[in-house]
Formats: C-alpha cells, structure tokens, sequence
C-alpha cells in the first residue's frame, strides 16, 4: 500500500516537474523565434574560455561591450572549465568530433597550439587574416612568433605574461645579504640559497632557492639555458643532449645539497598541485623563486605586508642576459567552426588600444599590443615595470613549436622527476625520455 | 521432476523466455540503442590510427603491438593491480564490519549512519583538498597519530612508494555506499533465524557466521564485482589530485589511458588499451561468478 | 519440554545476567567505535564549513585552524550572487529527481527478469550486462556524442536522463542481488494462486525491496547531483548548467576562491544531507520477510 502511494506520489511530483521545465523550455523557444524573427540576420557565435575571476570577466565584459555596438553579430561568450583542451577531460574533442565546435575558442596555453594543428583539430588563419589585412605588425615579436606552427598561422595573442625572479627581502636582512641587489647569475643563486636555507634539529625551517618550484619547469629552463634543440626536424633530440644535461646537473646539484626526500616533503607540506592556499614564498619556507608575474596581483591579495622585490632571472650559464620566459593566451578557430570570420571580427575588435590597456591592467598581465602595453597603468608599479621592460626589450624565449613538442615536455617532466629523487643521473634520465617521447610519438602515428 | 536433457524448447520454456526477455526489454532496447555502436566502434578505433576527429587509418594490430612494447603500459597494469588487490579486500571487510556496527540496537542511528554516508556525497573537490591536509607529511593528522606512537609517517603523496597507499587509505572514505547496501540486506535477515539461534545457545560468533554472513553474501559478491570493475578503472582521483606522480607512481591504467585519448590525441591506442582492460576485467569478473556459487547463499534457495 | 525448561530455569537466569554485563561492555565499545568513524567521517563537511567561513588571508597558513578568526557569513551571499546559484540549482532537481525516477523503476522492472523469472538465455544475458560496465568511458565518449547529436539532444538534460529510462547495470545487478535474497516462495505460491508476473512484481516484490529501492533512490540523487563529466559534455547554455559545473567557475587563471567555492559546496550538499537523513528510518527500518506478506 504503502509502495503504491509512494510511486503515485512520485509520478505526480514527476509529471510536475516535466511538465514545468517543458514550459520553460518552450517559452525560451518561444522567445527565441520571436527574436528570430525581428532580426534574421543576427549572427551567434559562441566563444569559449577557460576561466573565471578577473581574466574571465575580461571576456565576458568584452562580449557585452560588442555585442552592444555590433546589431548582427551576438558573441555568446561561454565559460567552460579549461576551454575544455585542459582539465576538462575532452569535452573540446567530443565536440570538434562530433561537428559542434565553438566559433572560437581561448586557452591558457600557446604550446598546445602545434599537437592541435597537426591532428586538424584547429585551422589555419592566414587567408583569413590576410583578408581583413593583419600581419602581426602591431603584436610584440614573441606573442606573435608563438602562434605560428609549420609555416602557418594558427591562432591569435589574447594577452601574455612572463616569468620573473621574486626574492624575499626580508629574509635576506636576516642573513646578512643587501636586500636591494638581488642575484644576476645563477651562480649567485646557488651561493645565496646556501646562506638563506635554514636546518634545525635536522629539520628544515626554509630554503633559499629550489629549482623546481613555481614555474620553473624543464622546458621553461631550457628556455632561460638557451637549449632550443631538444626537437629537430619534429624528433625529439634529448638523449646526449648537452644543454638539457647541463640544467639537470644543476637542478640535482641541489637534490644533493639538501637530500631530495627532505625537499620533497617539506613542499608537498605546503602547496600541491593547483591548491594555491599555502604558497611557499609568501609564508617566507622560501626566499627566492621563479614565477609569473600574476604572482604579483595575487602577493597584493593575500599578503600586501610581504616586503620582496622583483627582478629579470639570474642569467643561466649560456644563456642571454635579461630573459624571461612567455606566457601566453590564445585564441584559436576549431575545424567545422560555423562563423569563424564573425569570430576574428570579434578578436580583432578587442584589439583596439584602449580596450587592451585596461583590460591588461585589470588581469595584470601585458597585453600582446605593443602600442597598448606602453599605455597600461601598472607600468607605474614598479614591479610590473620589471616584468613590462623585460616583455617589451629583453629576450624572451617560448618552446619551440613543433608537432614533437607535447610529447618531449612530457618525457623530460619525468625525466626531471627522476633526476630530482637522485633515481637517475642526467643521462640516463635523458635516455630514458628520448625513447619515451619516441614511443609517444610512435603511438600518435607520427 | 525429471531433467530431460533435451535440447528442443519446450512450451514452457518458450513462455518463460517471453516472460523473461518482456522484463528485460528496457534494458536490452537501451542496449541496443545507446550502447552497441559505441562499443563496435572503439573496436575498430583499437585497429586504427584516429585523433578522435579527422578519418581514422586502419593499421591492423600495431596498436596492439607497441602496447606490449610500452614501458608506462606495464607502469600502469602494475599500479593499477596493486591498488585493485589492496583495496578491493580492504573495501568489503570494512564495509561489512561497519554495517553490523550500524546494525545494532543503537541511539542516533540515524546520526551515525547520515555520518558514515557524507564522504560520499560531499563534492570530489573538497574530499580531495581535505585528504591533500591529511596526508601533509609535515602536519597532517595521519602522520600526528603516527607519531603518538613514535612511529614517523611517509611522504604520503610525495613519496613515489607510499603515493598508492595513500589513494587506498583515501578510497576507504568511500565505504558508506557499500555499507548501506549491506544494511539493506541486514534488515531483510529474518528475526526468527536469530531466535531459534539463541535459544539453540548460540553465541555472536555463530549467529554472524552462520546467519548473518550467509544472508548477505548476494551483497558481498555485488561489492566484490563492482569494486574489480571500479578499481581496475580507477581514475578520477589520480586525475585531479597526483595526475600520475610523483614519477610515475599513481600513474594508474584509466588515466594513461586519458593520457593517451585527450592529451596525445592517440585515439586508436587508447582504444587498445580500453579493450585489453576489458578482456582482462571480463576474465575477472567471469572466475568470480562462477566460483560464486561456492560461497553466495541465495535465500531462495 | 516443560521439565526441559524448568530443569534449565537456573542456568538461564545465571546466563541472562551474564548476558546483560557482556552486552554493555559490548554496547559501549560499539558506541565507542562509532563516534571515532563518525568523526573521522564528519571531517570533509567540519572542514567544508569551516574554509566557507574564512576571510581570504585565512586561507594561508600552514597548520589549519578550525575556528576562524573573522566569520565571513557573507561568503555564502557572495557565493550565490557570484553564479547563478538558483538556475543551476533547479537544473540539477530537473536532472536528479527525473533521471532517479527512471532508473530507479526501470533497473527494478529489469532486475526482476533476471532474478526471478527462470528462462534460458538469461545467465548469458545478464553476463552482457555486465561487460558493458567493463570498458572504460573514456573511449565511447566520442561515439556516443555522435549518436546524441544525431538525435538532436546536444546541450540539453536529455542525453542524461532519458538513458535512465532503459535502466542501469550499475543498480539492476544490485537489484538483482537483493531479489534473490528473497525465497522462492513468495513467488511460487503467488503464481499457483494465478497472480501473472507483473502483478507480483509490484504487489509482492516492491514492498519487500523498499531497504534497496530507497538505496538506489538515494545513490542516484547524490551521483545526478555531483555528475561533472555529463552536464560538461553535453551542456553549451550557462543557463542550463548543473551545481557541479557551477562550482567549476569558482576556480579563476592563477587562484581560486576557496572559501567561496566551500560556501558554495556547503550549500549544494545540505540538500541531500537532510535528504538522507530523514529518509532512512521510513525506509530501513521495519521490514521483515516473516509476516510481511498477506494469507
């Protein structure tokens, strides 16, 4: 009885329920076709990013702001976690594959531009671009060299960063170092991490400087060593490779200095991953890193007392003075998108100079514009000026773009993994990611 | 009744047939619709080279082939048997031991049991924050109640030979689900079972292994199945919290396998890989149903 | 027999009172073991709570502290102001209750064909059942997208819940386990009184398979409720976006809102908490084979 109440209770509550979202559904229907039929000749695009928080509401103002002087164009701007390429499991290929891409889509990551072209999961941009008579000109040099990959042009700067050297200043009062000249070579580094790293009771308090934190990732360094070689004619040439060699050497210089399991666990103690929440350097466990200039915005945020400085990288051994490494956003067309020249009428509109000023300051990033990044007001922090001067007149290096690339950076991930744990010296570890790439690639039908 | 082994269908086995597949039609039209396409069609991936969009290349049994030369394929066979092994067994027994906790005439049952069940429906992201605090060699309250016994605990996480460990210790969270299914099995042991038992004299031990243990082997056998299928496939944790490492260690088979299908784009590999799990899964599961009936008492027998 | 009784009438009283000392040692060490599981347990919802109520320079410190040291209640306006809490929230009801009311009834229906109606060609069939739990998702994603896209269901609930309707192998193998846990005779005595299939699965099966009915009642809602992959895949429309899609857009480029994101979380668990809660007794307690059934 009891049973037979219960699933006519819930049959009720179900019909309820259908029959309310239908209604919904159908006077959203109902409103759409009368809006379509008002104004055929709108066109709706959908633009996907990947973010939310300031960066996001970049986009979303952005859609707003044109879609208000632009009748026959609606930008649907959509957030979808990673753009769905990264973090999102898949939901960009289901939708490329099953035809249904949108018009336009931005990503955190410029290197993911090569593995997308050479699968045809992206288009090429240039007749496009040449028809509405864009050739980069007004980009800087790195932004716009960065999304070119076999000849082609595949994809657009939306704004870009770099990486630059942090120190803690107070720490380094306490050791007795000039807290206002902070290391130009790496060597100075190596020599200051010594005097800033702290043990006791057999137990580290800080250290000084460790290699692999913060951005410091292996194609990052190779970067800042001036090693480009590690691919040629799209194979991975890592195995023997002097420049990567060197760079392991260095990083397990330090997995030898202060015993690599006591490292490990003193940072996995603080942040791991994406959990942002204990960030090393700014509860002083450590006095100098490498990180991107974002870095800046959120030290505003969450410890405006943190006396620190800001400064080019050290300069590597072989590398040139005043580099930096590049981060940047792209935007770029998916195969089968429906309105992709509405989609770059939109991407250049935000290129206008103002616009990018502002929105540069607001996500405290540089915008790819050269005119606008001298415009942006955060040049007058003197922080940002630091990482500013070094986009616009340093030398800034990104990963070579070639179809081998994805799968290199993530043999030599392990392969830097193994040297750090002192598993595996330098060559071996090398070795060992030559074949892993070439396995890789042998898999992707390459 | 005399068994004929007889090979023709009898009237009343063609009823029952009737009978039987008219119950499982929504099943089996679901089946046809939704799910035999995209199964044939991965098998055909698994012979191809495919990025998942533009038209595969059919290349026979290479895939197959630099599977077996693939190092992180063992890595991951390994590091996927290794978990399944440890927390499968470890799942079912304390699954059952807090469902007979939960089974007793206790106050706030209803408390304790809401308390067993809210891991389970807490969201990924938070349980997996909380657990990265856990585990925190540094200040973790796993490694503090170590420590009250002097003993010092493991990297956890950051250690490539306690990371596995950790996912185990981390997945037990999760037993609220089993419990409550055996729960619901517990209620349906009949009370005069117990009864005639105890005034047999018998004693707890003997009612839990000859009464209560025997009932709810039909829910021991659905966890024990599921938990294969579940763990050998393991990924959602090592995605969002290790992502494979520290070298290699948690790199587990599922997420090689994403590795391979949305990150390298190797389609056609992936697909191998899927359908070796498959075969090896099927075997599995195939063993544990037929020796079943060796220890499952079905109470309509 | 009553000298049986009477002879033993000694030792019966001595073992009732033994009884009664080693059942509230027993009892206690019950209690005792559940409240240290339950703490332990309750710490991802303590934690959740705690974090919602943080400012954001509280968020940083390296040994967490429960208690902060600013209530932030104003967390949770931000949180519901910040996505549109209420659209989402009634798109997960829409998702959760109809997707639980399909498959619910559906895995019943089939569960009864393959544990109480005896037909060749069943042990086979259910095998099949089963081997579609055993390829991983990962690789028919695709494929399936392309079969709702031919359907036309793309962004919409659709390709979520109407699938529900034709049952689950996750909930018709349990089902079917629990059913034939119920003997036989139930069955074999309605049937020689006439009564034909269908009506002994709702009249005698239904009653007595309410504990896992309600079991699968509440795994569903919880599972349609923090779904992530599905809502991704196949919803386009913020508008149309789930709780656990939401909680995604907490997560900014280079930090995310941690104590927001908790308020948030906090608010999408309560409902089920209290769900679950108030649910069970009705639905765990009181059923027993012996005497449960009429005649």
């Amino acid at each position: 009885m009891f049973k037979i109440k219960l699933k006519f209770i819930s049959l009720i509550i179900c019909m309820l329920i259908i029959v309310s979202s239908v209604s919904a559904c159908s006077s959203k229907g109902s409103n759409n076709s009368n809006a379509q039929k008002e104004s055929k000749s709108v066109t709706q695009i959908t633009v996907w990013y990947p973010w939310s928080g300031p960066d996001g509401n970049v986009i979303k103002q952005w859609a707003e702001d044109f879609n208000k002087t632009h009748p026959n164009i609606e930008v649907n701007a959509q957030l979808v976690p990673g753009s769905g390429i990264g973090s999102s499991q898949g939901k960009f290929h289901t939708a490329v594959a099953g035809g249904n891409p949108p018009d336009a889509v931005l990503y955190w990551d410029y290197s993911s531009i090569p593995l997308l072209a050479s699968q045809g999961l992206i288009e090429p941009l240039d007749d496009l671009l040449s028809g509405i008579k864009e050739d980069g000109s007004k980009f800087t040099e790195s932004s716009w060299s960065s999304v070119k990959f076999d000849g082609k042009i595949y994809g657009l700067p939306e704004m870009t960063s770099v990486l630059v050297f942090f120190w803690n200043k107070d720490m380094f009062k306490n050791v007795g170092l000039d807290p206002d000249k902070p290391p130009t070579t790496l060597q100075e580094v190596d020599d200051m991490a010594q005097k800033l790293t702290l043990k006791q009771n057999g137990k580290y308090v800080h250290f000084g400087f460790i290699p692999w934190i913060g951005q410091g990732t292996p194609l990052s360094w190779a970067g800042l060593f001036g090693v480009q070689d590690y691919v040629v004619n799209d194979k991975p040439n890592l195995e023997n490779n002097t420049g990567l060699e060197k760079i392991l050497e260095w990083e397990a210089s330090y997995s030898k200095k202060y015993d690599p399991n006591q490292i490990n666990n003193f940072f996995a103690a603080l942040s791991q991953n994406n959990a942002d929440q204990n960030d090393p350097f700014i509860l002083g466990k450590v006095a100098m890193k490498v990180d991107g200039m974002w870095e800046i915005a959120n030290i505003k945020q969450y410890a405006p007392n943190l006396n620190y400085g800001v400064a080019p990288i050290p300069t590597a051994p072989g590398g040139k003075e005043n580099s930096s490494v590049l981060i940047e956003n792209v935007w770029m067309i998916p195969k089968g998108a429906k309105h992709a020249s509405e989609a770059l009428q939109f991407i250049e509109w935000t290129y206008d100079v103002h616009r990018q000023a502002d929105a540069g300051d607001q996500v405290f990033n540089i915008s790819p514009v050269k005119e606008a990044a001298k415009l942006q007001k955060i040049n007058n922090d003197p922080k940002a000026k630091v990482c500013i001067d070094l986009m616009t007149s340093g030398h800034v290096s990104f990963s070579v773009q070639s179809k081998a690339t994805f799968a290199i950076k993530n043999a030599l991930d392990n392969a830097f993994q193994a040297a750090q744990y002192l598993q595996k010296t330098p060559q071996e570890a090398l070795k060992q990611a030559q074949s892993e790439a070439e396995q890789t690639l042998a898999q992707q039908g390459q | 009744m005399i068994s004929m082994k007889s090979k023709k269908l009898t009237k009343y086995d063609i009823k029952n047939i009737k009978r039987g597949l008219f119950f499982i039609s929504p099943w089996l039209i679901g089946f046809m619709v939704f799910t035999i396409y995209p199964f044939i069609a991965s098998l055909i991936y698994s012979f191809s080279v495919y990025n998942g969009v533009t038209a595969s290349k059919f290349v026979g049994l290479k895939n197959y082939i630099q599977l077996f030369q693939d190092p992180k394929f063992y890595t991951a066979l390994y590091n996927t048997f290794y978990y399944a092994i440890i927390a499968v067994p470890l799942g079912i027994v304390l699954g059952v031991l807090v469902a007979l906790l939960l089974n007793q005439p206790i106050k706030f049952l209803s408390f304790f049991r809401t308390a067993i069940y809210i891991p389970v429906i807490v969201p990924t992201v938070a349980v997996s924050i909380l657990w990265i605090w856990l585990l925190n060699p540094e200040v973790g309250l796993i490694n503090w109640l170590l420590s009250l016994f002097g003993i010092k605990g493991p990297g956890w996480l950051a250690d490539p030979k306690w990371s596995k460990m950790a996912l185990i210790l981390m997945a037990q969270w999760g037993i609220g689900q089993s419990v409550l299914i055996y729960l619901s099995g517990l209620k349906n042991v009949p009370k005069e079972l117990y009864e005639s038992a105890d005034i047999d004299g018998a004693n707890g031990f003997t009612k839990f292994f000859h009464i209560t243990l025997p009932m709810i082997t039909p829910l021991i056998l659905y966890n024990l199945i599921m938990g294969v299928i579940g763990s050998l496939q393991y990924f959602t944790q090592a995605y969002v919290m290790t992502n494979g490492g520290p070298m290699n260690s948690t790199l587990f088979y599922a997420l090689y396998l994403f590795q391979n299908a949305f990150q390298f784009l190797s389609f056609g590999y992936a697909s191998a890989m899927a359908w070796i799990l498959f075969i090896i899964i099927a075997i599995i599961v195939y063993i544990l149903l037929k020796t079943s009936a060796r220890w499952v008492f079905y109470g309509g027998q | 027999m009553n000298s049986q009784i009477f002879g033993n009438k000694k030792s019966i009283i001595e073992t009732k009172s033994h009884i009664s000392y080693g059942r509230t040692v027993k009892m206690i060490f019950v209690y005792l073991l559940l409240i240290i599981i339950s703490i332990f347990f309750l710490m991802p919802l303590v934690w959740m709570i705690s974090t919602s109520l943080k400012p954001l320079n509280e968020l940083y410190s390296v040994t967490p502290h429960f208690i902060p040291k600013n209530i932030m209640w104003s967390n949770y306006k931000d949180a519901v102001n910040s996505i549109p809490f209420f659209v989402y929230l009634r798109n997960t009801l829409i998702y959760a209750v109809v997707a639980t009311f399909g498959v619910t009834v559906s895995s019943f229906i089939v569960a009864y064909g393959f544990s109480k109606i005896d037909w060749k060609g069943r042990e086979f069939l259910f095998f099949v059942l089963l081997m579609t739990m055993m390829l991983p998702p990962q690789v028919t994603m695709i494929p399936v997208y392309i079969i709702f896209k031919h359907l036309g269901w793309v962004n919409s609930l659709r390709p979520l819940i109407i699938p529900s309707f034709f049952g689950s192998p996750f909930y018709i193998f349990l089902t079917r386990q629990f059913m034939l846990t119920i003997p036989n005779e139930f069955c074999d005595s309605a049937r020689i009184d006439g009564a034909n299939e269908w009506q002994i699965l709702w009249k005698i099966m239904a009653p007595m398979c309410r504990p896992i009915v309600w079991t699968i009642i509440v795994f569903n809602i919880v599972g349609t409720w923090n779904d992530f992959m599905g809502p991704l895949i196949y919803l386009n429309d913020e508008s149309k976006y789930t709780l656990s899609l939401g909680l995604q857009q907490f997560m900014g480029a280079h930090s995310t809102l941690w104590n927001e994101l908790m308020a948030a979380s906090v608010l999408t668990t309560i409902p089920m908490i209290i769900l679950f809660f108030f649910s069970q007794k009705t639905m765990l307690e009181g059923i027993t084979l012996s005497g449960g059934i009429k005649q």
